[in-house]
């Protein structure tokens, strides 16, 4: 009863001009923390694109405050050799931190469909990372992509990488698999076909990366580390280990701690 | 190979960027056709990517290639990203590469993305031979929303209607006067073949041949990810007045999109 009342109290509607800042501001809160120059980019995303007015921008407040909203860029794309085709791109959905979980995102999101049918366009886009929350959404009210576009990836600098690994591994995201790492107490060596070697110090839970290599390690790993941080199954693993593209020097009962630290590691991306 | 020179961008490079641009994507559908003002906005205004990271290949005073690359902080990894990459071979394609590894490294990046075109494997080869690895998480999923199925149909007609003037084996496919109706969830769209043209009208006729489908694949045979066939197979389709129509398949295979669909990084809002 109390959350149905909640909801009534939302309205939504497009974004007026009065409320660009307010809405820039809530773009800070929900897509801040990326470094220098951040409102310079959301100034070029939000304000500079060509014909975006702030009607393309569908807003659900409450009480007069803006608690949610999603863009729609307009574009043009080629669908013939001098044929376009007038699409949305509907990105940067945004929901105040406090109003989560009660229905905005839905809420814009079904606004942002009719919007799209009134601003003459006959697709609408979304250009979503996988494994994120936003893609979970969208396939869990069944949107299902109709285009995958895959990264090539190059590591340059391995211990770097796996510093930063570590340090996403520590945010409340990584809780889950955290609890996994928890039990390992192990000291790798790593020696990728391309790189120095480096060592990984793993005990409760904590992951400590050293630029030289240790002695006496545990674990010994040797190849194209790159396969291995990206193979997101036991299975994937095994099969860079039969075909030798990664030589592992351990007991075969200690590749399952292997496989858990990488995947705990995976989330770098 | 020795006399490709890369060098870094000038202002007065622009209009041969836009033609390096359109030339490479030729083959594909899905991207923002550039003019200067849209190449500028896109690249030379992006924050956080500097002229530095714009290369350009030149082979005997002509411009062959160019690459665009920046920088940015994810999950506390410096990522360098390669935004676009545009060459006419697969040795322009690695010299544009290196340059872009080298200026990476200059600048302390912990690794390099790219997202090249998921059918190009000219450049897929070429970026494993430079020690990229394809990887499957995390990956761009490209989210459609059907908005308008008639105002699509209408836009491919179009591209028929003009292809089929040059055509001469597409001449055959409207020579008689038919009507399909194509029901996409609860509309209606009838597909009228008179006077050799394609004319495409929401709402419902009397038709020869009837299609009825959900809008996911709708989207999926229309832009030429499945066909007719193959969606009939398969029960995504139901076709009523088969027998008398068999070139119906054909037809929709016609009126299908020719080009894969690539959509370059610098366009995910």
């Amino acid at each position: 009863m109390k959350r149905q009342k909640e909801k009534q109290e939302f309205t939504t509607g497009y974004l007026r001009e009065k409320d660009k800042k307010e809405f820039l501001d809530l773009i800070g809160l929900c897509f801040g923390g990326k470094g220098e120059g951040e409102s310079e980019y959301f100034r070029w995303k939000y304000e500079r694109f060509p014909e975006l007015r702030p009607e393309n921008t569908v807003a659900v407040k409450k009480n007069d405050l803006l608690v949610g909203a999603i863009t729609l860029w307009p574009m043009k794309i080629k669908i013939g050799p001098a044929h376009t085709l007038y699409i949305l791109v509907a990105g940067g959905a945004a929901t105040h931190p406090h109003f989560r979980k009660k229905g905005i995102w839905w809420r814009y999101m079904e606004e942002a469909s009719l919007s799209s049918r009134r601003m003459g366009a006959c697709l609408k886009f979304g250009y979503v990372t996988s494994a994120t929350t936003t893609y979970r959404a969208r396939v869990a009210r069944g949107i299902r992509e109709l285009f995958t576009q895959h990264y090539f990836v190059k590591i340059l600098n391995y211990p770097n990488f796996f510093r930063a690994a570590v340090k996403s591994q520590e945010s409340k995201k990584m809780e889950k698999i955290g609890e996994r790492l928890r039990k390992i107490d192990e000291n790798i060596l790593i020696i990728p076909h391309d790189g120095n070697p480096f060592s990984m110090r793993i005990k409760g839970g904590n992951i400590e990366i050293l630029e030289k290599a240790v002695e006496n390690p545990t674990v010994t790993i040797k190849g194209d580390i790159r396969k291995l941080i990206y193979a997101t199954s036991i299975v994937q693993v095994l099969k860079h280990l039969i075909t030798r593209e990664i030589k592992l020097r351990v007991s075969l009962k200690k590749i399952k701690s292997v496989y858990d630290t990488f995947r705990a590691l995976r989330s770098v991306m | 190979m020795e006399n490709i020179i890369v060098r870094n961008f000038k202002d007065e490079d622009i209009e041969e960027m836009v033609r390096i641009f359109e030339d490479y994507h030729t083959k594909f559908a899905g991207f923002i056709p550039r003019t200067p003002e849209i190449w500028k906005y896109l690249i030379l205004d992006r924050p956080g990517l500097s002229e530095d990271g714009i290369f350009v290949a030149q082979l005997d005073e002509e411009i062959v290639g160019y690459t665009v690359v920046g920088f940015k902080k994810m999950g506390g990894a410096r990522v360098a990203t390669i935004y676009e990459l545009c060459a006419k071979n697969m040795d322009i394609t690695s010299k544009l590469l290196e340059a872009a590894n080298n200026y990476a490294h200059q600048y302390n990046a912990d690794y390099i993305l790219v997202q090249p075109p998921p059918t190009h494997s000219t450049i897929h080869k070429c970026l494993r031979q430079c020690g990229f690895i394809k990887i499957n998480e995390p990956a761009t999923k490209i989210m459609v929303t059907l908005i308008n199925p008639a105002k699509l149909l209408e836009k491919l007609a179009e591209v028929f209607n003009e292809r089929q003037k040059k055509e001469c084996s597409l001449k055959k496919l409207v020579k008689n006067d038919r009507k399909l109706l194509i029901k996409v969830d609860e509309n209606h769209i009838t597909i009228h073949i008179k006077e050799g043209k394609i004319r495409v009208r929401p709402g419902k006729e009397k038709a020869n041949v009837t299609l009825e489908m959900t809008s996911y694949n709708f989207l999926r045979m229309f832009l030429g990810l499945t066909s007719l066939f193959r969606a009939y197979l398969t029960r995504k389709v139901k076709i009523k007045g088969i027998s008398s129509n068999i070139t119906i398949f054909k037809l929709i295979k016609a009126l299908q999109p020719d080009y894969d669909f690539y959509f370059p990084l610098t366009e995910h809002f």
